[in-house]
């Protein structure tokens, strides 16, 4: 009679030395029937750069929208800053989503707001910051992004690459503690991934702690403190980009890898 | 037979009697058209509210409204509201039926453009940590009006052309007016023409104004997300 082993929770974490600022345990969403998580177990040190890498269709983007309760995760538990997420009240959520910026892959600006009331208007509504102090915070923002003389345009009028800056001061605007990207270079021309990736390479050097999901495998290498390989739900392999990428353990990630490097 | 120079000849003789029908119709239309889209924006806020009796409510206050005539709506008020003892002028009584008339449309209208607005947004807006009632006042309803307005603005030009059933219960608006006059003169087609001629003129007018806004407001923006 065979014995069946018990499988044994691996707690992926990048083993940096700074405080835990998230822990997320037994992570399980269900779309109907379909299971789209199977049990994720992660740590998000401060300042850790996560990169998440998979399949379309692996789970990587639904997990990054459970970070912020975006989607509702069927069973587990999302420990923020010690709080639980899943647990969490509605008023709470609102206070622990400001914390934690998100950057989506149609930008999601508000189309009917100038760029300066895009990223100023949930510091003044939201954090009750006054109009002058949330306006000297955006120039100040959109300066380092290059995008100042934007300030009173339509997102209408900015390229892709310019919204999609333009939406990372958005959510920088809240002073999070966390930044989430879910494919933000994916809706982009070619010619316009540069510039947003440079951005975000200069958060992530500034100590920004991140999690990415993208297909840029080059920025992964380069940015990434630890890359996690996601298929069908789970996290399969994680690891430094040298030896994520390079030495590869697992066939599912070496198969992944050949069929996009 | 009908005859142009009498068309021409009751206009002006009878001026001021029509133009006093003109200015109730269109008092009746301003009224209604303002308080009309204030409740349907109520209306509308409040079919998503998670409390389901008031959701409930709302759509059954939408559904009866809109399945049943509005001259049967007016008389119940009219003369109804009167009977349970809520005694108000006449007027009143009349923007208030064309009110929960016109609410019901504009509910409708107004669902239309919040579901206009993309997912995106109200997820755009919950990661920044706006709570249901930012979410609404900030993000959805201001796309979502500026998607409705031209909507809002025929439904103000069926106002203008509805609020023609009143003759019915004797506020003189420009059709009862046009009719007092016809029963009098014996006239009726020439003085229906020009009661017509005068509707006409009022909601063409209208149209052009809210072309004129809507490429306005068009140009302020540019294309979209």
């Amino acid at each position: 009679m065979k014995t069946a082993l018990l499988e044994t929770p691996v707690i992926v974490d990048s083993g940096s030395s700074s405080e835990i600022l998230m822990e997320i345990r037994g992570l399980y969403k269900n779309f109907g029937k379909l299971e789209v998580l199977k049990g994720i177990n992660l740590n998000v040190h401060k300042s850790d750069v996560l990169v998440l890498i998979g399949p379309s269709g692996s789970g990587k983007s639904t997990l990054l929208r459970s970070v912020n309760m975006l989607e509702k995760p069927t069973a587990g538990q999302i420990l923020f800053e010690g709080n639980d997420l899943t647990q969490a009240k509605r008023k709470d959520l609102c206070r622990l989503r400001e914390r934690m910026g998100m950057v989506f892959q149609q930008f999601n600006l508000f189309p009917h707001l100038k760029v300066k009331d895009n990223i100023t208007i949930s510091p003044r509504k939201v954090k009750g910051l006054s109009a002058e102090e949330a306006e000297k915070k955006a120039e100040a923002l959109l300066k380092r992004v290059g995008l100042y003389d934007k300030w009173n345009e339509f997102p209408g009028r900015l390229s892709g690459g310019q919204k999609q800056r333009v939406a990372i001061v958005r959510a920088l605007a809240m002073d999070p503690d966390m930044m989430l990207f879910d494919e933000p270079t994916s809706a982009l021309d070619p010619e316009m991934v540069g510039e947003v990736l440079d951005v975000m390479k200069a958060l992530a050097a500034d100590g920004m702690t991140m999690m990415v999901v993208t297909h840029e495998m080059r920025f992964a290498r380069q940015v990434a403190d630890y890359v996690l390989f996601i298929d069908d739900g789970q996290i399969v392999e994680a690891g430094p980009p040298d030896q994520l990428f390079d030495h590869p353990q697992q066939k599912r990630t070496q198969d992944f890898l050949n069929k996009v490097l | 037979m009908i005859s142009l120079p009498k068309i021409w000849e009751i206009f002006t003789s009878k001026f001021s009697v029509f133009m006093q029908g003109v200015g109730t119709t269109v008092e009746l239309a301003l009224y209604t058209v303002v308080l009309g889209s204030v409740l349907g924006l109520l209306v509308a806020v409040f079919r998503h509210t998670r409390i389901l009796p008031v959701r409930w409510l709302m759509n059954a206050y939408v559904a009866f409204i809109r399945g049943t005539p509005l001259l049967v709506q007016v008389l119940m008020i009219v003369y109804g509201l009167p009977q349970l003892g809520l005694k108000l002028p006449r007027m009143t009584l009349c923007i208030i039926a064309l009110v929960i008339n016109s609410g019901a449309y504009m509910a409708e209208l107004i669902r239309a453009g919040l579901q206009s607005v993309e997912k995106g947004q109200e997820e755009a807006a919950d990661s920044l940590g706006m709570n249901g009632v930012q979410k609404m006042r900030y993000v959805i309803l201001p796309q979502a009006i500026k998607v409705t307005l031209p909507a809002m603005g025929n439904e103000f030009i069926a106002i203008i052309k509805e609020s023609s059933v009143l003759y019915a219960v004797g506020v003189y608006e420009l059709t009862y007016q046009a009719n007092k006059l016809s029963s009098v003169n014996y006239r009726y087609l020439e003085t229906m023409i020009v009661a017509a001629l005068i509707y006409f003129i009022l909601t063409y007018t209208m149209t052009k104004l809210l072309a004129l806004l809507e490429r306005r407001m068009r140009r302020s923006e540019n294309s979209v997300a």
